[in-house]
């Protein structure tokens, strides 16, 4: 009994401690294979940013652009606003080209451990030059059973193809 | 009139566009060395063209966890995005395809690069910018354009465009020179860069795929086996399959084509063709930016360096022709001598210039104008008109309205007229607009004597001198002009006489001098420039260079000659001031492979240094016209000098006052016709040096030698700088 109350002291810290810590730690990240497919629309190429939001829609992390002229980055608003509130962080390892209508784009998400299966979300928001600016063309929900699969896109994406690494 | 057009539209259109012309120059010529650096990168890896699709994919399959692709960079590079367990292995980098293995990172574009791409595309302004350096672009265009027609005019028509280009002022001799060799690049690059903009505002259609239906997914076809049949140089990239699910294929992007490919069974599941207009737009790409070839960029480079020197040379011109504002101090109807100026570029404005001073000098009632601005000037007695001729007979730039205003208010009192044309001999329509003009006003009743009309080639300004002074002479003014042309100010060098000959042949003296000059570098041919004590204007003398210090020239007195007599006065060891002047279009010939000599009186004396000039020991004639034999033994020992040493193989001399019949230069060359046309046919050099009605009798001459043996222009040689001349 006496031990008995001892670990459950120890298990209550251990826990609150990692509960605490998790999130801001840099874990184990996974991989995910992803392609996105956009719609036949006629016009630029698209500006596409693929985030991590928490369950609030809060941005927590930017784990991909499409797209290398930071000229037009103040296209994708809500995106923009977060990314500079950060004071631009280097997103040159994560950048990619973009893609115009009819074209596709397959790239490799790094998605740390911590963010799954807690109630984080991948968003896809794109924006085309002097055309619209979709904030959610799609949103998944971060975790194991739904990060995976074909994902229809509402904006310029048509769909999105998610496969996890093994 | 025509001509006018566009030079105004070339000069608009370059004035309006400068600013942007600028930017995208100095921006272009930074960003053609992107292209230069990528291409120097050392990821190329020799003999990859040749390895079959098949065996890259495999090797890369078993080298990373993941391919998404690979793709061949206009470099010639392989280009991989994987990823792996390791860090480094992942992401976008170079390979080797022969192994899989990395051979480096991406480089980040440079960040100076960076900017310079934005400056140079939008200005940093966006769309606004994208669409003003698209119009700027085709603006460049019409300049080229616009500059390449004035470039034909100025050369007499398309089947000259290769020739000679006549020298003119520096600015505008480089700028019609570095124009002729850069208006290819610069279409290109302005086309391209129009193009491009263009399909950036789709403007012009970028086409979609068509898709060509090729076989069935299950495979049985006889196109299977592509992926072992196309070679890595074949390709553009080549995606893999997504999943292993027999759905997901590989993607081949080829030049013209994008293929699907079953991944189980290699059979070709569809064909896109792509259209035309992708194959341009690459194109368009490639040649604007530089993008795969070193050679091609440094084109670029240079071009863009051009575009620099033209807006610099081409604010030069502009300015130097707007800034000659006639300012004058009588007022028309008061004026007795009218000075009319015809000028293409401002440089005949500035004999203008000087001799309205000059006159003004003398309290002369004196006004000039140009030729366009005629008017009917009430008080005129003398009318002085200094003009230059356009491409085959055409007024200059300010004289295109003087024949119709001159006839609708031709002069209403006597008045006495001059002409003086300038010109280039080079030009088969030599001075033609000046011989038109006074043509024009000669047949006026009014005009009481006409003074025979003055031709003056190359702008010589001793040439000018002589014709100013012959004028006041006869006017009864006494005209001094300044020493040079120019207001700059030559130095003056210190000579002392080592030697002084004098012959005297019955009807004149004649005397060689023999100075030390303090300075090396001169070539004979060149001129000194004598200034005597109590006078302000110089004496030019062409000169032989003996030795290193050693100079020759040789003097004809003058009874009243203020500079001959005080040369004839000077006596050994005196000292004397003269300014050198280099007379380049008058120097022994390098690449000559004969050389014929014409020369009278104390003519001869630069060709005295010039035969030991004869490095090569080609063939060298002298044709030479003096008055007696007493004349001759003043040069007769440098004529025998040469003559053993082999640097002179012929010499001819015609006597005018030894024994009848009497005999001019122009005689001997009339003589020697066949021989003269086949020198020059040869590739020869004809110089000639002396009086200039000499000249212009030798120079009839051998218009019709050459008219009638070789079958040609003599225009064709001057041209090519195979008759050279120095006559006063």
């Amino acid at each position: 009994m006496k031990y008995l109350g001892f670990l459950v002291v120890l298990c209550a810290i251990s826990i609150g401690l990692t509960s605490f810590v998790s999130p801001l730690a840099d874990g184990e990240e996974r991989q995910f294979k992803c392609m996105i497919q956009l719609t036949n629309y006629t016009g630029e190429g698209a500006y596409i940013v693929v985030s991590v939001l928490d369950s609030e829609d809060n941005y927590v992390k930017t784990l991909r652009v499409l797209g290398d002229d930071e000229e037009w980055y103040p296209d994708i608003p809500t995106w923009w606003e977060f990314h500079e509130s950060k004071n631009k962080p280097n997103i040159d390892g994560i950048t990619g080209a973009t893609i115009a209508g009819g074209e596709r784009s397959i790239f490799v998400l790094d998605i740390d451990e911590s963010y799954l299966n807690n109630g984080y979300q991948l968003r896809f928001e794109t924006s085309v030059e002097h055309q619209d600016y979709h904030k959610d063309d799609l949103k998944i929900s971060i975790n194991d059973a739904s990060l995976k699969g074909k994902f229809e896109g509402t904006g310029y994406i048509r769909y999105v193809r998610i496969l996890p690494q093994t | 009139m025509v001509k006018r057009i566009w030079r105004y539209s070339h000069f608009l259109l370059a004035v309006s566009s400068s600013i942007f012309v600028l930017l995208a120059s100095i921006t272009g010529l930074f960003l053609a060395f992107e292209p230069i650096e990528n291409q120097l990168r050392d990821f190329k890896v020799k003999g990859i063209e040749e390895i079959p699709l098949n065996h890259v994919i495999d090797t890369m399959k078993s080298t990373y966890e993941e391919v998404v692709e690979i793709m061949v960079t206009p470099e010639g590079f392989v280009k991989a995005s994987v990823f792996s367990m390791e860090e480094d292995l992942s992401g976008d980098i170079y390979i080797n395809p022969y192994n899989g293995q990395k051979i480096g990172d991406i480089p980040a574009k440079r960040p100076l690069f960076e900017f310079m791409t934005t400056l140079h595309r939008s200005l940093f302004l966006k769309t606004t910018g994208r669409i003003l350096v698209g119009i700027v672009s085709f603006l460049l265009f019409l300049i080229a354009i616009t500059g390449t027609i004035l470039f034909i005019k100025r050369q007499n028509g398309i089947q000259n465009v290769f020739k000679r280009i006549t020298k003119d002022d520096f600015y505008q001799f480089y700028h019609v020179i570095l124009g002729r060799w850069t208006l290819l690049p610069i279409l290109i690059i302005s086309l391209s860069g129009v193009y491009l903009s263009l399909l950036r505002f789709d403007l012009v259609p970028e086409g979609e795929p068509v898709a060509i239906q090729t076989s069935s997914v299950n495979g049985s076809n006889s196109m299977s086996g592509v992926l072992e049949t196309i070679k890595l140089g074949d390709i553009e990239s080549l995606e893999f399959p997504f999943s292993s699910d027999e759905e997901d294929y590989f993607i081949l992007t080829l030049p013209d084509k994008k293929l699907s490919i079953n991944q189980v069974t290699g059979a070709i599941v569809e064909t896109n063709q792509f259209p035309v207009t992708k194959s341009v737009a690459r194109v368009s790409f490639n040649l604007h930016t530089g993008t795969g070839s070193i050679l091609w960029s440094l084109v670029l480079a240079i071009s863009s360096a051009n575009i620099l020197f033209f807006l610099y040379s081409g604010f030069a011109i502009s300015i130097k022709r707007l800034s000659k504002k006639i300012k004058n101090r009588y007022k028309p109807n008061e004026a007795e001598i009218i000075i009319l100026v015809g000028s293409e570029n401002g440089s005949t404005k500035s004999f203008g210039q000087i001799f309205y001073s000059a006159l003004l000098n003398q309290k002369q009632k004196v006004y000039w104008e140009e030729l366009d601005s005629y008017q009917n000037f009430p008080n005129m007695t003398d009318m002085v008109i200094l003009t230059s001729t356009y491409g085959e007979g055409d007024p200059p730039a300010n004289a295109t309205q003087f024949f119709s205003k001159f006839l609708e208010n031709p002069p209403t009192r006597k008045f006495n007229l001059a002409v003086v044309g300038f010109g280039s001999l080079a030009y088969p329509k030599y001075c033609q607009y000046a011989k038109d003009v006074n043509a024009l006003i000669s047949k006026n009743v009014n005009c009481e004597s006409g003074r025979p009309i003055c031709l003056i080639h190359n702008k010589s300004y001793t040439n000018f001198q002589t014709w100013a002074s012959s004028w006041g002479n006869h006017k009864g003014v006494s005209i001094e002009l300044p020493a040079q042309l120019s207001s700059q100010k030559k130095k003056s060098h210190t000579f002392s006489v080592k030697s002084k000959t004098l012959v005297n042949d019955d009807f004149n003296e004649t005397f060689t001098l023999e100075l030390e000059s303090p300075k090396k570098q001169f070539s004979s041919g060149d001129l000194i420039g004598i200034l005597p004590p109590d006078s302000n204007i110089e004496r030019w003398y062409s000169i032989a260079k003996l030795n290193k210090r050693r100079i020759l020239l040789s003097v004809k007195r003058h009874e009243m000659g203020v500079c001959s007599n005080y040369l004839r006065n000077l006596e050994t060891g005196d000292a004397l001031h003269a300014i050198f002047r280099v007379n380049k279009d008058f120097h022994f010939p390098r690449k000559a492979n004969n050389v014929i000599l014409i020369a009278n009186g104390t003519g001869i004396a630069p060709y005295l240094g010039m035969l030991f000039d004869n490095k090569r020991s080609i063939p060298v004639s002298l044709f030479w016209g003096g008055r007696n034999n007493t004349s001759f033994t003043l040069y007769k020992k440098w004529i025998e000098s040469a003559k053993s040493q082999g640097l002179l193989t012929d010499f001819k001399i015609a006597y005018s006052k030894e024994d009848a019949p009497f005999r001019y230069v122009q005689d001997l060359i009339r003589h020697e016709g066949t021989y003269l046309a086949h020198s020059l046919e040869k590739g020869g050099t004809i110089m000639i040096c002396g009086s200039i009605s000499m000249q212009n009798e030798v120079l009839a001459i051998l218009e019709t030698i050459t008219q009638d043996y070789n079958g040609r222009n003599f225009s064709d040689f001057l041209q090519k700088g195979q008759i050279l001349m120095d006559c006063y």
